[in-house]
């Protein structure tokens, strides 16, 4: 699912950060808050029995990252009102937003759920539409490739990627 | 008004598959409108949704999960929507998360009460919204057209009326499930 650390990476092109989010919270945010860093992007719906399949794994896969500064971002095109719930009645610990505006036709977004990994210079390098198993040793040593290739620092996931436990 | 019920015939028509009218990974569902007469005074429209192996879509209830498959019927001025029959969807999911699921074939038919037996040869459609699913969802949503059959003419044919895939992706509204698609039948 995701190149080896050695490869050379495939792009999907660039990202572009003229997204605009909500946090449950109702706070509006933006993509391009977190350029620069390596992001792992994950679209989908609470109506869509295959992206809550995956949560669970995303979940395990941001845990088992410890302080690599990798940030996540969960985006549903649903209300706030209804994710929030959906979120609440099942406790999920991700970083949940919901779109604001459509997502840009730079990620080619075709299906639910579809995730993407982008990389510090803003690059989509990882594509993958449809459920997956995330808590994968692959994946994560994708992700800390791309930390290390970016000389990011380990001194936590930034604050824009984290949620409340 | 004309002008547009060609287009969307001629948008229909290029998106019909030339060849095998089966549905795969790629357009999971295809669809088809079939309108025949009952009787004098009555009409049926028939929406059949062919969905491929191992895809499936949600009933118009669909349950904890699912994006519900919706229909909006659109006939001549003065004929009118009577009952529409959905079939029984399966029950899928565990009991925190169960949804209502077609898979295979399935028909949603509705009775037209006829206002005017002049009306046949008028334009009837259907416009069609659901999401298919397997291990990924695809939203959907065509606009199918036909013609108010004539008194006594039965069912036409299957392989006059070609099932036709996707024509629009309905990106963010129709993602999130608020799909402007209204469940209460209109007319033209």
């Amino acid at each position: 699912m995701v190149p080896r650390s050695g490869d050379p990476l495939e792009t999907y092109g660039p990202a572009d950060f003229d997204w605009g989010l909500f946090t449950l919270e109702g706070d509006t945010t933006s993509l391009r808050s977190f350029a620069g860093d390596v992001l792992f992007i994950n679209v989908w719906a609470t109506w869509c029995a295959p992206c809550v399949a995956e949560l669970a794994s995303i979940e395990r896969l941001r845990d088992s990252l410890g302080d690599a500064p990798v940030t996540f971002l969960i985006v549903s095109p649903e209300p706030v009102e209804r994710v929030a719930a959906f979120v609440n009645r099942h406790g999920y610990r991700l970083p949940f937003h919901v779109e604001r505006r459509e997502m840009p036709d730079a990620f080619d977004l075709r299906a639910l759920p579809t995730t993407y990994i982008v990389d510090a210079n803003g690059q989509i390098v990882l594509r993958h539409r449809g459920a997956a198993d995330w808590a994968d040793d692959g994946v994560r040593a994708f992700l800390q490739h791309l930390v290390g290739s970016a000389g990011l620092d380990s001194a936590g996931p930034t604050a824009r990627g984290t949620v409340a436990p | 008004m004309w002008f547009a019920i060609v287009a969307v015939a001629l948008l229909i028509a290029s998106k019909a598959p030339a060849r095998a009218q089966q549905p795969d990974d790629e357009e999971p569902v295809f669809a088809r409108l079939v309108a025949s007469a009952v009787n004098d005074t009555t009409y049926r429209l028939a929406v059949t949704l062919r969905v491929a192996p191992g895809w499936y879509i949600y009933g118009p209830e669909p349950g904890e999960a699912g994006l519900p498959t919706r229909v909006v019927w659109s006939v001549p001025v003065q004929d009118r929507v009577g009952h529409v029959d959905w079939p029984v969807p399966i029950r899928a999911g565990g009991s925190d998360a169960a949804s209502y699921e077609y898979r295979g074939e399935v028909t949603i038919m509705a009775h037209i009460i006829r206002a005017d037996a002049r009306h046949a040869g008028g334009t009837v459609r259907a416009e069609v919204s659901w999401a298919a699913c397997s291990n990924v969802c695809l939203v959907r949503r065509v606009r199918l057209v036909t013609v108010v059959p004539s008194v006594g003419q039965t069912d036409r044919p299957d392989e006059f009326i070609p099932f036709v895939t996707g024509i629009d992706y309905i990106a963010g509204v129709g993602l999130g499930g608020t799909d402007p698609v209204d469940a209460v039948p209109d007319r033209n």
